[in-house]
């Protein structure tokens, strides 16, 4: 069930009148209709991987008990650990990425004559696998450092798991976050629905008249591209940018929205990213809950690791500086993006994507300065110069990384690359891009003034009519310019 | 640390606020949503009825003598449009007799002249384009009057509903004297193979190889349903399944794509090829049952993608067995790509709407132009009667 399909339309409100006609009853009773409700929506996607689903939850669930309750050494808790990282990253290698490692080793084998053959098996990627996955690790990861303590409601933890507002595409929630507002009452606040119906509204805008237009656009400029000259590309490769975060963020909107319609939050997954002054301001502004998972759970424990490696060879060797050289910082970002971007997809132009966005971020660590704080021109209306020669620079360097990302090989992409060098750039006239680049224009010029809000849409303190006038333009130009064709949202392939 | 522990060890959680307990502040909610929700509903009605017209759609009527699924004479005029912002809009008008056309349709012996009857699909259907450039306007013009033409077209009507228009025909008396049928894929693989629920209403036929014999089911009875009821009463039901495409019982103008433009071509399949002829033949039987004196032309549609694209297609695989069985049974076979061709190429004009693949006003022109020159050529153009 997609959020942008009339099924959703009926579903969500159902859920919503439901949920809170139960708000006097058990606690359990309430979760145990979120966890039926979430089940079914994954279900009407395809039911059999529900199993998957129930089993990795219940497994998680088990195993943060035994860590927590029946585990009387830390060897034994890390022994747990392991069985639930082995299973969770075993299930998701094997239905991401076991077809790529079969193509690459055979690829290799090849290489000494040695062949083993052509056939692969048609694995289907359960949808939202890399998300729930990565939650319950976390989850896992928590228990055994003590950051959370195991719950013994496995109504509450499922639903945790599995929760429909953020089970397929994220934002991927952290237990200690989560967890808690299953196990207490929810209470209902007129306000924050309203500004959740406002969200959902922005989600969908920017999914369904925004992303979805321009995918057409996108399309030609990708799947045409040895037809385009370099001006086109470029273009093309910057309607991508704004296709996937309108797609992504819309998603997280809406994710957001509806979570909070029955009374949770949830992490924000994007803060206004374009208008970022340098590559580590804008990852912290995009994909947010996947950027700071792997952060905590990835790049964090390998500096932890380093340093107190460093500070053992100190001991022996005391004209060592005292942090360890700025260059293997660097080099655990380019490693923590590269897997990024295998998250993304088992395919090199992922990969590359990966270590391409991780090489932009190597002069700022090298150079050890803070990234900019807060959002651009906090006081003011508009950035200086400087700043707006920053911001173009990063999204400049974005759009030239995405040209891997939307590539279906690293041939198309290097293709692209030289034919946005070599080919002319106003040669022909470019007049086809004009009303794909004005509604790209669109959610951008609206987020710059909104940009200290949560949302794009945050008017709740507007006058009734005013805010009324907004939502009926929106709806009018969903309902007359909107994309009908209930398109996917792009990241539900990862 | 964070403490997560079991709701059931929450005894002392706390008790609903007043509000949430009287469950007003949910109600009240839903209420406001749900006034919003009309208001947004009128703002809309208003502006696809008056502004940014939704498509207006004749009244199906399923005529008693064959079964065909024609119009409600009694509401005899509207304007079709389609596109999300209405950007092709022509007005349409259904005659007493319940087809789309801008003049009525009189029995032989009451008429001045002789009729170029063509029949097909939604193309000849015609709501794409108005009147006095639909096909059979273009071709009484092309003959300054000489030739009255005629078209009787149906959505997704394929061979089996042609011979029930042949009867039909026959039947009213309006014995044309040239009977022109618009061949397009698909017209043979839903004779033979149906459509599945949404098309009962049509004729389909199954074929006894063995025997070499055809056995017709009927179309099923017609029926009105509350989604077509709301379509005609509202236009923003009526903008959202047929211009914006919602609805996936009717299509629309993104996800539409007419018979000419399915990206699957069966009928090209080897086993489906030769079942081609004997269908044709079997229609010819049906319409000199139905219509003695009345010569048959086969206007076959041609690969507009591909001349669009600046190429000269093959004929689209009916077109050889149709031509195959003219060449015996002594009717007419025009393959429409030679003309489609030499039009693209000589003004670049599309044949179809930039979001739409029926033929537009120009390609309507072109085919009167190809058809009217294969009777002048052929000396099949119907005299004064």
């Amino acid at each position: 069930m997609l959020f942008n399909s009339l099924a959703f339309a009926v579903f969500l409100p159902a859920v919503f009148v439901l949920a809170w006609s139960l708000h006097r009853a058990p606690l359990r009773l309430q979760n145990l209709l979120l966890l039926a409700a979430s089940y079914l929506f994954y279900g009407l996607w395809d039911w059999r991987f529900l199993a998957l689903l129930a089993g990795s939850s219940v497994l998680d669930y088990t195993l943060a008990r035994l860590m927590a309750e029946r585990a009387e050494t830390e060897r034994a808790r890390k022994r747990l650990l392991i069985l639930s990282l082995g299973v969770n990253l075993g299930v998701l290698g094997f239905f991401k990425y076991f077809g790529f490692f079969v193509d690459q080793a055979r690829a290799l084998l090849s290489l000494f004559g040695l062949d083993i053959g052509t056939a692969t098996l048609e694995i289907i990627l359960p949808v939202g696998i890399s998300f729930y996955t990565f939650q319950t690790l976390s989850y896992s990861l928590d228990v055994y450092r003590r950051v959370v303590t195991p719950t013994r409601d496995l109504v509450a933890f499922l639903a945790f798991v599995s929760f429909f507002p953020q089970l397929v595409a994220g934002p991927i929630e952290r237990a200690e976050d989560l967890l808690p507002q299953f196990l207490k009452r929810r209470v209902f606040q007129e306000a924050r629905a309203r500004d959740a119906l406002r969200q959902i509204l922005w989600g969908l805008v920017k999914k369904v008249l925004i992303a979805d237009n321009l995918a057409g656009a996108v399309e030609v400029a990708f799947g045409q591209h040895a037809t385009l000259d370099g001006l086109s590309l470029g273009i093309g490769a910057a309607l991508f940018f704004v296709q996937i975060y309108c797609d992504f963020s819309g998603y997280s909107d809406i994710a957001i929205g509806a979570a909070r319609l029955l009374g949770f939050d949830l992490t924000r997954n994007f803060a206004v990213p374009f208008f970022s002054r340098d590559f580590t301001e804008f990852w912290r502004r995009w994909h947010i809950s996947l950027n700071t998972w792997l952060r905590d759970y990835v790049f964090l424990p390998l500096e932890v690791s380093a340093r107190r490696r460093h500070q053992v060879r100190r001991r022996t060797q005391p004209s060592l500086p005292r942090t360890p050289p700025a260059w293997r910082t660097a080099a655990h970002m380019g490693f923590v993006f590269t897997l990024s971007g295998l998250w993304h997809g088992a395919n090199w132009t992922f990969v590359l994507w990966g270590a391409l966005c991780g090489l932009y971020l190597v002069p700022e660590l090298l150079r050890r300065r803070p990234s900019a704080a807060g959002v651009v021109a906090q006081d003011r209306m508009w950035p200086t110069v400087g700043e707006l020669a920053r911001m173009v620079g990063v999204n400049l360097a974005i759009t030239l990384s995405l040209v891997l990302f939307r590539s279906k090989t690293l041939g198309q992409a290097g293709d692209i690359y030289a034919r946005m060098v070599t080919e002319p750039w106003l040669a022909v006239d470019h007049l086809q891009w004009l009303e794909p680049m004005a509604l790209a224009a669109f959610p951008i010029v609206i987020e710059w003034f909104q940009r200290r809000r949560p949302h794009g849409l945050d008017i709740g303190h507007w006058p009734q009519p005013a805010r009324w006038g907004v939502y009926l333009a929106l709806i009018i130009a969903l309902v007359l310019h909107g994309s009908v064709e209930s398109r996917e949202f792009v990241y539900f392939q990862f | 640390m964070s403490s997560s522990t079991s709701s059931s060890e929450q005894p002392g959680a706390p008790a609903p606020s007043a509000e949430t307990r009287a469950g007003h502040p949910v109600v009240r909610l839903l209420v406001r949503a749900a006034l919003f929700g009309l208001l947004a509903l009128g703002v809309l009605e208003l502006l696809l009825r008056f502004v940014l017209p939704a498509r207006e759609s004749p009244i199906p009527w399923q005529e008693p003598d064959q079964s065909l699924l024609l119009y409600d004479p009694s509401v005899p005029d509207g304007l079709f449009t389609s596109g999300r912002l209405a950007e092709q809009r022509s007005p349409w008008h259904i005659n007493t007799l319940g087809w789309n056309a801008g003049i009525e349709y009189r029995p032989a012996a009451e008429r001045d002249r002789p009729v170029v009857a063509v029949v097909g699909d939604s193309q000849i259907e015609g709501f794409y384009v108005a009147w006095p450039e639909h096909i059979a306007s273009r071709l009484s013009a092309l003959s300054d009057g000489r030739i009255e033409g005629q078209s009787y077209g149906g959505s997704a009507f394929q061979i089996a509903t042609f011979a029930r228009i042949a009867r039909y025909l026959g039947q009213h008396h309006l014995d044309p004297e040239v009977l022109v049928f618009a061949i397009n894929r698909g017209d043979f693989w839903y004779t033979l193979r149906g459509y599945g629920r949404p098309r009962a209403q049509l004729a389909t036929w199954a074929f006894d190889p063995a025997a070499g014999t055809f056995t017709e089911t009927p179309p099923a009875p017609y029926r009105t349903t509350t989604m077509r009821r709301l379509m005609r009463t509202s236009a923003l039901v009526r903008y959202l399944v047929f211009n914006a495409g919602l609805n996936p019982l009717a299509g629309g103008d993104g996800p539409e794509l007419g018979m000419a433009e399915l990206k699957a071509f069966p009928e090209a399949e080897a086993d489906f090829q030769p079942l081609i002829g004997p269908t044709t033949e079997h229609l010819l039987d049906e319409v000199a049952a139905a219509l003695p004196h009345t010569f048959v032309l086969f206007a076959v549609e041609a690969d507009r993608r591909a001349i669009h694209r600046g190429e000269v297609p093959a004929p689209i695989e009916l077109s050889a067995p149709i031509a195959e069985v003219c060449r015996r049974r002594g009717c007419g076979h025009l393959d429409l790509t030679d003309a489609m061709v030499a039009a693209f190429r000589a003004d670049g004009q599309l044949l179809n709407f930039p979001h739409n693949a029926h033929w537009n006003a120009h390609a309507h022109d072109v085919v009167a132009r190809a058809i009217y020159a294969w009777l002048v050529e052929h000396d099949r153009l119907p005299t004064k009667r």
